[in-house]
């Protein structure tokens, strides 16, 4: 009882002191939901500049040290250097998933402990020949000073993209040069091609189709409009390249500087049929390279209950369906049933070596003390290390290796994170959700007592309940207790959760 | 907006309704729903790895196909997929692929845990082993003993099939009436076998199963029990699996008021068919339905069974375990160590996990860490298991499963439990409210026994509960 009281006042602190801090704007709340697609406000640099340097200050990943920004008129200077490729890119998601961020000038060194050339191009080979997407390619890999370049031939966009990130995530390399051409089997025609564009767009919850034209000339996608954010620029442009896309042109495509949330769909939640929803997953299924949609049962009940089973090739493509089924709108639930069956089996010996090999080429978990033991091809994962990300690294890690039928991470943490000041919690929580062009900040309200943050308001979808709850560990949660109510979900009580000493993977 | 809203608001209740309906009316199982629910209930158990095991269904009937590592989680998955709800029968079509050794090893090894096992260690029995086949022969006295010394065969590392040759020779002769009444008053106060419609019949000393019964669980282990003295082969092939009917049945079957006299002898005669118990005829006092067990065993193996063997009888509450553990000669406990070392080395589940193991005055201590409750378990039995063993604790710590792609809310936890409920043949989902906030699931309701209760408990974890609090009432328990 007692608990109670003292939360209830704390949170009537909260609550004035996010007022202050988020409405000082200057807009109400219903002001900003019609005026969705203004610009409203500019955000200042100064503003921009602070959030920035929480968020990469916070994240356990980024050493920030290093680096320098600056911010002009929403573009971001960056300066300075860090350790890995892969460091870089965690750098970038971090930036293009900040509000206000129109663009990155990238100025930002990658310099990692020196490494001979012939060294980078063995592990760039071998990576490639483990990881189950890029096995059957015959890439031909060159290295000139640290710098990866990539050729040959590839069927689709996002299989090109996949090879640029194995080659990138090996330790040493400072860039990587993707020329890798895309070869379609057929060609296919405009119309067709732009139907698929608008598919995709429209069923992916992080876009607004109707802030978005779509133009097809010749397999050359051109997208003009408004979004949000980078982040959302960036999976618009992913998006487009459908099988035939020749090119995508997204220069037309202006990320809005204003406070409004133009991130957040303002169409009603529309109930779709059971058949829509299929039809979708299995789109974004198709153009999963991880998987082969063919292998995929899909099955929806209503109220968005999507059930995968069959097998597939590799782990990752367990994970990847999962995620693409939910990255539809309209689906609430997914129960992945998804097996591993790989066409060849390894020797769990074989597995073992690859494994081992797989962590001393990454350039995060090289020399950590990490171990692996293998029986029929499932992996259990034992060990400590200092930070949540390197588990999560290691398990997504070992999910990527051709043969691994399935993960069992044991890593523990060691020692506890210092637990910050309530205080602290929540002025770095509301920053994060400020900054954070995926939610309507000033629907959420929040509260924290001994570490534990407890979320209420309402959020247009599940996304935004993930984000949120994501928000809330970066801001230096110990446990998170949602009580957001998500708006148009078949239960009322869909929001709720409890998550504690773990992170939600989105990778 | 406020129409916008207004049309969420009316469309949420029907939304709710569609959901709600589905599991509650008598839901029709399709193959495909059968088959995920038995690949789920592979997914929660460690003793099956369900990542390498195939399930095809076909009007009820599950196949099997794939590998495992050993002959016993070959036999494990089976009899997990056997409490699914709406499974007929099991083909049984796993490849067991064990560790390669050589037929001396294992013959060695088949040996030595034949001798070491507390119950088996006075059976005669010749071993041979062939391209790790192991082939069992001999006299025994007992279906049950027959049956115990395949078990302890088959828990040997490398082995990759059984044949059990071995023959039961009764001391006793008995008439087909006499043989028929004792199985019907064995099923009839089995806790596990609730079926009015089972009938029994007997001919020149083979029993005959028939009638129906809820799910393949309950019928092996109809089959199982009505191996009793003078049987010469038991056919379950005209018992029938039909949950719909079982699960009208049960709810309309009446709790007849069982005298603790009754129980006593019921409870006598589950001993007697265990081989592990019988020998020991412990003392057995029974006071409105609360067991209390007396005597002298040799091996906490023993301890437990008859514990178990009693709560399995009908109309027992609680059982007080009183039983002493004195082994027949002492062992030193140098020995003792070594001999746990051995079992726990040799064992297919626990064979590449450190565990340190202690040992003093007779008592044994495990340390280390394992991977699941299951193997910590089995670490625990294997022990107990041991010569001159008195006690056994276990330290053993179970090691945390990180799990990133975990994020259940609420209410995806409370459908999952729903779900579990549902396809358990030992749980009424209709008896059990499920609440979940902050993934804690509160369970409400009367259900008809402690079993069930037990049942329903677990189908919350598996759920996906990191807490269960348990409201649930047992009907007709008075105390």
């Amino acid at each position: 009882m007692r608990r109670r009281v003292v939360n209830g006042i704390f949170k009537m602190i909260t609550a004035s002191v996010w007022l202050l801090a988020v409405a000082s704007c200057g807009t109400t709340m219903t002001a900003v939901r019609e005026r969705a697609y203004d610009s409203g406000p500019v955000i200042e640099d100064e503003k921009i500049e602070l959030a920035l340097l929480g968020r990469l200050d916070r994240d356990e990943f980024v050493c920030a040290a290093g680096m320098d920004l600056e911010v002009d008129n929403g573009v971001v200077m960056l300066k300075g250097s860090v350790d890995s490729l892969t460091e870089k890119r965690r750098v970038f998601d971090l930036i293009e998933s900040t509000r206000g961020v129109v663009s990155i000038v990238d100025h930002l060194r990658v310099e990692p402990a020196g490494r001979s050339d012939a060294g980078i191009k063995e592990d760039v080979e071998k990576a490639l020949l483990i990881d189950p997407v890029t096995e059957d390619y015959k890439v031909t890999v060159g290295v000139k000073q640290a710098a990866v370049t990539l050729e040959g031939t590839v069927n689709s966009f996002q299989e090109k993209r996949i090879a640029e990130r194995v080659a990138g995530d090996v330790r040493g390399v400072e860039m990587v040069v993707n020329r890798l051409d895309v070869e379609y089997d057929m060609p296919r025609p405009d119309r067709e091609i732009r139907e698929e564009v608008e598919r995709r767009l429209e069923m992916d919850p992080y876009l607004d189709r109707g802030l978005i034209w779509i133009g097809v000339d010749a397999g050359r996608v051109t997208l003009k409009g408004k979004v949000g954010s980078l982040a959302q620029k960036g999976r618009a442009y992913y998006d487009a390249w459908v099988f035939g896309v020749q090119e995508v042109d997204d220069t037309g495509l202006k990320v809005v500087r204003g406070l409004g949330d133009p991130m957040i769909r303002k169409e009603p939640p529309f109930v779709r049929t059971v058949e829509e929803i299929k039809r979708a997953v299995e789109l974004a299924l198709t153009y999963d390279p991880h998987c082969d949609v063919a292998k995929v049962d899909v099955r929806v009940k209503p109220a968005g209950q999507v059930i995968l089973s069959g097998s597939v090739d590799n782990l990752e493509a367990v994970y990847a369906a999962g995620e693409a089924a939910y990255n539809t709108l309209g689906v609430w639930v997914v129960d992945n049933h998804l097996k591993v069956l790989p066409e060849r089996m390894i020797e769990d010996l074989a597995l073992a070596a690859n494994l081992k090999e797989a962590f001393e080429r990454d350039p995060v978990l090289a020399g950590r003390n990490l171990h692996a033991l293998v029986r029929n091809g499932r992996v259990s994962l034992y060990g400590s290390v200092d930070y949540d990300y390197l588990r999560q690294r290691a398990g997504a890690l070992a999910g990527r290796i051709f043969g691994v039928v399935a993960v069992d991470n044991y890593i523990a943490k060691k020692g506890i994170s210092e637990i910050e000041a309530d205080r602290e919690i929540l002025g770095a929580v509301a920053e994060e959700i400020y900054a954070d062009p995926f939610l309507d900040f000033d629907e959420i309200d929040l509260n924290v007592e001994d570490g534990t943050v407890t979320l209420r308001g309402a959020v247009d979808s599940r996304h935004e309940l993930i984000e949120a709850v994501e928000c809330a560990f970066r801001g230096g949660a110990r446990e998170v207790r949602s009580r957001l109510t998500v708006e148009g979900s078949p239960d009322p009580y869909l929001g709720y959760l409890y998550v504690a000493d773990g992170r939600i993977d989105r990778m | 907006m406020d129409i916008e809203r207004l049309i969420v608001k009316t469309l949420i209740p029907v939304l709710l309704a569609l959901f709600c309906a589905a599991p509650a009316a008598a839901r029709n199982i399709s193959n495909h729903d059968i088959q995920l629910a038995v690949e789920n209930e592979f997914k929660h158990d460690a003793g099956v790895s369900y990542h390498l095991v195939d399930v095809r269904v076909h009007d009820g009937i599950v196949t099997l196909e794939g590998s495992v590592d050993n002959i016993l989680a070959k036999e494990r998955a089976a009899e997990v997929a056997r409490t699914v709800k709406g499974v007929k029968s099991i083909v049984n079509r796993l490849i067991v692929r064990p560790v390669l050794r050589t037929d001396d090893m294992i013959k060695q090894d088949v040996n030595w845990a034949l001798l070491y096992d507390p119950t088996t260690e006075s059976y005669e029995i010749q071993v041979m082993v062939k391209d790790g086949r192991v082939i069992l022969d001999g006299t025994v006295d007992s279906w049950q003993e027959r049956n115990l010394a395949a078990t302890v065969a088959r828990g040997v590392l490398g082995v990759k099939d059984l044949e059990n040759r071995i023959k039961v020779d009764y001391k006793t002769r008995r008439s087909d009436l006499e043989i028929a009444a004792d199985v019907r008053s064995r099923l009839q106060w089995d806790i596990w076998v609730h079926s009015p419609s089972l009938k029994v019949k007997v001919k020149n000393g083979k029993v005959i199963l028939s009638g129906k019964v809820g799910s393949a669980a309950e019928r092996s282990r109809a089959h199982r029990i009505a191996w009793v003295t003078g049987v010469k082969a038991v056919d379950s092939g005209k018992l029938e699996v039909d949950w719909l009917l079982a699960e009208a049945m049960r709810r309309k079957e009446e709790h007849p008021v069982r005298s603790d006299k009754e129980i006593k002898q019921a409870v006598k005669s589950a001993f007697l068919y265990d081989p592990r118990v019988f020998s020991f005829n412990p003392d057995i006092r029974v006071n409105a339905g609360v067991v209390t067990l007396t005597g002298v065993v040799t091996s906490p193996i023993a301890k437990q069974a008859a514990e178990q063997d009693a709560s399995n009888t009908v109309g027992v509450w609680r059982v007080r375990n009183h039983l002493k553990v004195r082994p027949v000669k002492p062992v030193s406990d140098e020995n003792i160590r070594e001999n746990v070392d051995k079992a726990l080395a040799g064992d297919p589940y626990l064979d590449r996990r450190e565990i340190s193991v202690g040992a003093r005055n007779s008592k044994v201590y495990l340390y280390g860490e394992v991977d699941s409750p299951f193997e910590k378990t089995r670490a625990g039995v294997l022990a107990s298991k041991v010569k001159g063993v008195v006690d056994v604790d276990n330290f053993l710590t179970v090691k945390s499963l990180v799990s990133w792609r975990s994020f259940k809310t609420d209410w995806a936890i409370r459908q999952d439990i729903h779900d579990e409920l549902w396809w358990s043949p030992f749980v009424d989902a209709d008896q059990v409210h499920v609440s979940v906030r902050d993934g804690v699931a509160t369970l409400t309701g009367t259900v008809d026994s402690y079993t069930e209760r037990g049942a329903a408990i677990e189908n919350a974890y598996e759920g996906g509960a990191r807490e269960v609090k348990n409201h649930l009432k047992v009907e007709n328990d008075y105390r």
